[in-house]
């Protein structure tokens, strides 16, 4: 998986069990982080380019739908399918290229996207 | 060099870069074959044609088979075997609809396919070369190989469906037997054209390979694959030249005679009226 978009702000149900889940099930390095004094959050680091921030509090920036860039998408499927991640259906050609798709514990929507370019020589 | 990966569903790839080899053999699985760089020649049921890299080849269960190569260049080849028990799955879970599948019937149905040249491009093309990379570093993990192959034999589906279900409905004969003999025939001349691309072949003789007459020829060609046997030639030729432009450094007449063209003034009209760039500056921008 590679960059896409940079910053994700994400609401999640409990810091543990999603901390928990990217982890393991999506192999990211994650750390702890404040927000506010009161608050905490956790930051996910997707890659050098791409970071999500993981917090139980709602926020007006965040987002439930996560596109992920991808330079092998059947290779990420796999990957991940064999750390327990389960998707909503198999691997899905699109006019852009190649997707998939599952959720967090939480329900927001993650889609792993591998532009593919059908016009290059 | 060449490596051979066998898994244990008897899936099977074969990478090979040489200058020479001859192979003749009884194709035990159903095969396709893609050539990387360079041509490979082929024989099947002796028919002859030759694969290049902007197609790949399409080989049944049981066929025989000669393949050569003769190369001042090595040429490299890959090419995926499908074992019954998961082409027989992937056949059965393709063609039948949801509630047959899950009737839990065991899949019997063997596919045939049409044994020829098929367009080497779109997600085949990224899927396959996906698959390359990652064998040639070393790829052990069987169910990604897995993953890979059926992907493969999907987007060759879909293929399959473009290139020979849909061409089958344009032909305006009534008796279904009679559409499918033409095809069958339109097929040879086009296997013909993209393996002799670079000789100068006239229309009797794509005609003559098709076992059509010249007129019979000319209307079907036009009907099932919207262009005409000489327009067909002559995308092949460019194309082929762009792919030399930007792979080679070949002087532009060279490449002229290479792709069959005999006059380099008329080649780069019809490269810049095609591609709406000279030949020249399209191998300075790929260079870029």
């Amino acid at each position: 998986m590679s960059q896409s978009a940079k910053f994700f702000y994400v609401q999640v149900k409990q810091l543990n069990d999603a901390d928990a889940f990217y982890t393991n099930c999506l192999g990211m390095i994650t750390e702890s982080a404040t927000i506010s004094a009161k608050e905490k959050a956790i930051l996910v680091r997707v890659n050098c380019e791409t970071h999500i921030f993981l917090s139980e509090q709602k926020h007006q920036n965040q987002t439930n739908k996560i596109v992920l860039a991808s330079d092998d998408c059947l290779e990420d499927y796999c990957r991940l399918k064999s750390r327990g991640v389960v998707f909503k259906k198999s691997p899905c050609y699109l006019s852009e290229g190649l997707s998939i798709e599952f959720s967090d514990p939480s329900g927001n929507d993650f889609i792993i996207l591998e532009q593919r370019n059908y016009n290059e020589d | 060099m060449r490596y051979v990966k066998e898994l244990s569903n008897k899936n099977k790839i074969v990478s090979e870069s040489t200058c020479e080899a001859v192979y003749e053999q009884q194709n035990d699985a159903y095969t396709i074959k893609f050539v990387f760089n360079g041509t490979e020649n082929c024989e099947i049921n002796k028919r002859k044609f030759s694969i290049y890299p902007d197609t790949f080849a399409v080989i049944n269960a049981g066929t025989n088979f000669c393949s050569k190569i003769d190369s001042i260049n090595p040429v490299n080849t890959f090419s995926v075997s499908f074992g019954e028990k998961f082409i027989k799955d992937f056949h059965h879970t393709f063609s039948n609809s949801n509630e047959s599948i899950l009737d839990g019937k065991e899949a019997k149905q063997t596919p045939a396919f049409v044994e020829s040249l098929y367009p080497f491009g779109g997600d085949m093309r990224f899927n396959v070369l996906h698959l390359k990379n990652q064998l040639d570093n070393g790829l052990k993990d069987e169910m990604l190989i897995n993953e890979y192959m059926y992907h493969c034999l999907l987007n060759y589906y879909k293929i399959y469906d473009k290139e020979v279900l849909q061409k089958l409905d344009k032909l305006s004969f009534i008796k279904t037997k009679t559409r499918a003999e033409v095809l069958k025939r339109l097929t040879l001349a086009k296997e013909y054209i993209s393996s002799n691309y670079n000789q100068n072949i006239t229309l009797e003789n794509i005609a003559e390979q098709a076992c059509l007459s010249v007129n019979h020829l000319l209307r079907t060609f036009k009907e099932a694959y919207e262009t005409s046997p000489y327009q067909f030639l002559m995308q092949i030729r460019l194309n082929r030249a762009k792919k030399l432009l930007q792979t080679t450094g070949y002087p532009l007449n060279e490449i002229v005679g290479l792709v069959g063209f005999e006059c380099p003034s008329s080649f780069i009209r019809l490269f810049k009226h095609t591609f709406n760039i000279t030949p020249l500056k399209y191998r300075k921008s790929r260079l870029n």
